[in-house]
């Protein structure tokens, strides 16, 4: 019988209200579509930010190209190498031989042997059944002088367990569990960042405890990448690393507290309250005293920064005004909370673009739900999405916030950050207001959303 | 061994070849693949999609369901995708990744279940995301030939009327793919410099200039066309099932000139007359001629007219080498040789299938035995939609030749530093990827291509079909 496939072009489900909204698996798993936006990072980006470093991935042809290639984009081709089963070793049982072998006769080719490697078996890999403890047993018997970290770009996963990103993440902090705590409580380390924290009341409150904040992006050798875990207290802002952090830190014995991305004032307030907390903590002081200077410290920071974000709010609406607002969760974390905030001050958000609304956004979800019931949430990788800008053929000018929201209003004026560009607390929230104002001014050319790994070198560009 | 890659990439997989060839038809192709074909694909291997989309998606496929088997979800996908387009799709392409064809999924089942639940054309082409680009187009232009041979048998019913008027040959073009020919002005460049030789395009498989209303239906009226010009090696399949269905001969080559040597075998391939089908291979008989891999003085046979004389080497200082894609590849070795008098050795990177009567030294040592005799026999032995049909594996040509005796495979990275090293190679045309590999000493004159530097060099691919752009990159061989 034949299904009625008319009529095209009708209703389409990658476009929803957020009344109609649940978080979690906001749309169905269907089949997928791909929009030409590639400025957020992947596995290979990340890996390559600890030093002396090399990723060996063991796949077939079609998935090993796109890793090579976002290395070659970025300049490292001498940073990873690769190890291409056949057909035959794939079905053949061979598969565990070949990648012992492979990784073994890849790191004797290299010119400069690493401290670290990051192997990435791959789909197949699990499918077959592959002893993975054995491979890597023997792997790091081969070579002892080499740190190995057990990673997988294995996204059959990724629906139903941990993502790549999350276990590669775990890997890149657990080879800093062996280093030792420094006794004198000096410093703090950010780890699981793509990007560095930008100067923030996060920075300015760390300093004035006297506190140096670390990142891998000061990292100049592997040794000192290590040193990263001399810190008492470790800290993530990103959702992808939350799950690594708590484990990694676990196994070190170290503190650890997971920042995720926070918009309004009273979030912001707490977070940074909990994170005093632990420095408190930490040096010795009593839960309650703990407790009580650091609400007393947090809401100083409130007070000067809040009213300074609403004058800042002020000024970008008079800027931005009645321009229709797009943004997405590749340049803002926390896409829905911040889109809150914007309506809650004013501005006319029209759509939040994200394949999923994290459970970590429930209170937001709930909140826009009955204040803001007609605002539109789409799925960037639904099949309708496909042809979503030749449909919403957007005339007048609006404001993209993000590269998704950009490509698909395709608009000029658009604010081109990934993962809130680093940017964290009060600070955050002002710079990413600042962006708005210019970017409404200042047109820019949409296609340079389609590089690669946005704040990396690029190989490849486009006018701006 | 063979396996590894200290630094280069691989060239863009079957995967890529097969959405990069019906990319412009207007059809719906699903990958079948967890993530990562379509992020690749349109990434490093697709130049079209910032501005052109195409109805491409990949199923996402999940371990529970590549596991335990849930080709429903499959199914209900694809026809609710095809549904939500704003168009019927005119057919829809099934393909995969290493999973499904690991797990055995069938392909032409749920081809034939897609297409009687929604009444689209749907087939199968034949992949796993193990092989090259060259060899998923190939399959994908074939796949397509077959699937809608009832529309060629039509038009191939009118084309004596035709060819009796007496009007301009009229040319299929062949393997067109913008992973070989990425330049934008390639496809233009190319129609201008065959209408001044004469002829008329009738289809180009698979890219259009947007002077064609309806690129599909161009392809779907090759039969009636008086010969094909096959420019890359994912032309030849095609090439092959048109002579063998429906008599359209085909030359193969890229005229690199003006007035290409490749012309006069269009001509006389239309006229009945007898013609070289792959003039730069041309031998005494055109017959496949077995021989051992792994000549390392660059001496090596050629057609024979313009070529220095058989068994005359050249020292090692003096070899000139193209390495690419292999039909452009021995058409710029032809051109060198008749501007220089030198020899030049071509270089096949790809897996490539049987392009020099035998299989290549990598291709045969990714191939199961069993499979082997098959696959010399019959270049697509999994496919059913052919046998169903009645038509046997024999009634393809096997016989052409795209390297010349003595030219090389060389597949993979280890087996390229060493082949081009034995050669002594001093002077190579071939991608600007390649230097990572090649020792001091050696002159890389740059080819960028798609299929394997992905955008990098994407300002600087080169327009074959242009006369300037061509006697630029051979320049160096006059001074």
């Amino acid at each position: 019988m034949l299904i009625p496939l008319v009529p095209q072009g009708g209703e389409h489900d990658n476009v929803i209200k957020i009344k109609d909204a649940k978080a979690g698996k906001t749309f169905p798993w269907r089949l997928e579509y791909n929009c030409p936006v590639h400025e957020h990072w992947n596995i290979v980006h990340t890996g390559m930010l600890i030093p002396e470093c090399r990723q060996v991935y063991i796949c077939p042809d079609n998935c090993l190209r796109g890793v090579i290639m976002t290395a070659q984009e970025m300049g490292a081709l001498d940073r990873i190498s690769s190890v291409m089963p056949d057909e035959r070793e794939i079905s053949g049982g061979s598969l565990e031989a070949i990648t012992i072998e492979g990784v073994t006769d890849v790191l004797h080719k290299v010119k400069k042997r690493p401290r670290a490697v990051q192997l990435f078996p791959v789909c197949t890999h699990h499918l077959l059944g592959c002893d993975m403890r054995y491979i890597e047993d023997e792997i790091e018997k081969r070579f002892p002088d080499i740190d190995f970290m057990e990673c997988f770009m294995d996204p059959v996963c990724q629906k139903l367990t941990t993502t790549p990103e999350q276990r590669q993440r775990f890997q890149m902090m657990k080879v800093l569990a062996d280093h030792p705590q420094d006794e004198d409580l000096s410093s703090v380390t950010m780890l699981g960042e793509n990007l560095r924290v930008q100067e923030s009341d996060l920075t300015q409150l760390l300093a004035q405890e006297g506190l140096e904040l670390r990142q891998v992006q000061d990292c100049r050798t592997y040794d000192e990448y290590l040193s990263l875990g001399a810190s008492f207290l470790w800290l993530t802002r990103s959702p992808l690393s939350a799950y690594g952090l708590k484990k990694a830190a676990d196994l070190a014995g170290r503190r650890s507290l997971y920042m995720p991305a926070a918009i309004r004032a009273d979030e912001i307030e707490a977070q940074e309250k909990a994170l005093l907390e632990q420095v408190y903590l930490a040096r010795g002081m009593k839960e309650e005293e703990a407790a009580g200077r650091a609400a007393e410290r947090a809401a100083v920071v409130r007070e000067k920064e809040e009213e300074r974000t609403q004058e800042l709010c002020r000024e970008t609406l008079h800027a931005v005004g009645d321009l229709p607002v797009y943004l997405d969760y590749v340049g803002i974390p926390r896409p829905l909370g911040f889109a809150r905030f914007l309506l809650e001050h004013g501005f006319r958000v029209q759509r939040v673009i994200a394949d999923g609304i994290s459970p970590e956004e429930a209170e937001d979800l709930s909140f826009v739900q009955a204040h803001y019931p007609d605002l539109e949430v789409m799925s960037s990788q639904a099949p309708a999405s496909l042809y979503e800008r030749e449909r919403m053929n957007i005339r007048e000018k609006m404001l993209a916030i993000g590269p998704k929201a950009a490509y698909f209003t395709g608009s000029p004026y658009f604010v081109n950050v990934i993962e809130q560009d680093g940017a964290t607390g009060f600070l955050g929230v002002q710079h990413i207001l600042r962006l708005m104002q210019q970017a409404v001014l200042q047109p820019k050319n949409n296609e340079i959303v389609t590089g690669k790994g946005l704040g990396l070198p690029g190989v490849w560009e486009v006018s701006r | 061994m063979r396996e590894t890659y200290r630094v280069l990439p691989v060239y863009a997989g079957d995967v890529s070849g097969i959405a990069g060839a019906l990319y412009e038809l207007g059809g719906m192709t699903v990958i079948h693949d967890p993530s990562g074909c379509n992020s690749t694909y349109n990434t490093h291997d697709e130049l079209r999609w910032y501005k052109e989309p195409s109805a491409i998606f990949i199923s996402g496929l999940n371990m529970r369901d590549a596991v335990l088997g849930n080709d429903k979800k499959f199914i209900d996908d694809t026809l609710e995708a095809a549904a939500s387009l704003p168009q019927k799709p005119a057919f829809i392409a099934l393909c995969n990744s290493p999973l499904p064809w690991l797990n055995g999924t069938d392909f032409h089942a749920l081809s034939r279940i897609i297409e009687n639940k929604s009444g689209i054309p749907t087939f199968y082409v034949s992949s796993n995301g193990c092989r090259d680009y060259a060899e998923g187009a190939g399959r994908a232009f074939l796949s397509l030939l077959e699937k809608f041979d009832g529309e060629l048998r039509e038009k191939a019913a009118g084309h004596q009327s035709v060819r009796a008027a007496g009007k301009n040959i009229t040319v299929n073009v062949i393997g067109m793919m913008p992973l070989d020919f990425a330049h934008p002005e390639s496809l233009r460049s190319l129609k201008e410099r065959m209408a001044k030789n004469g002829f008329a395009i009738q289809s180009v498989f698979a890219q259009t200039d947007g002077t064609s209303e309806d690129l599909l239906a161009d392809i779907l009226s090759s039969s009636a066309a008086d010969v094909s010009l096959v420019l890359s090696t994912s032309g030849i399949p095609a090439a092959q099932y048109l002579k063998a269905h429906y008599g359209v001969p085909f030359v193969v080559g890229v005229p690199l000139e003006e007035d290409d040597p490749v012309f006069e075998q269009l001509r006389r391939a239309a006229a009945g007359l007898n013609y070289e089908a792959c003039l730069y291979t041309a031998g005494k008989d055109n017959m496949p001629t077995i021989h051992s891999q792994g000549a390392s003085d660059c001496a090596h046979t050629a057609d024979n007219k313009n070529r220095p004389e058989n068994g005359q080497t050249d020292t090692a200082s003096q070899c000139i080498a193209v390495l690419s894609e292999p039909v452009l590849a021995g058409s710029l070795a032809s051109l060198l040789e008749r501007r220089t008098g030198r020899k030049v050795l071509v270089i096949n990177p790809l897996e490539g299938r049987v392009w020099n009567g035998h299989e290549t030294r990598a291709h045969s040592s990714r191939r199961l035995a069993s499979e082997k005799k098959a696959a010399l026999a019959d270049p697509l032995p999994e496919d059913r939609t052919r046998q169903a049909a009645g038509r046997s594996a024999g009634t393809f040509d096997d016989s052409i030749q795209i390297l010349r005796p003595g030219d090389l495979s060389l597949f993979g990275e280890e087996e390229m530093e060493g082949g081009i090293a034995a050669a002594g190679v001093r002077e190579i045309y071939c991608d600007p990827m390649y230097a990572e590999i090649f020792s001091e000493g050696i002159t890389l004159r740059p080819m960028p291509t798609l299929a394997l530097s992905g955008r990098v060099y994407r300002n600087t691919f080169i327009n074959y079909f242009d006369t300037a752009s061509v006697e630029a990159l051979i320049s160096h061989e006059h001074e």
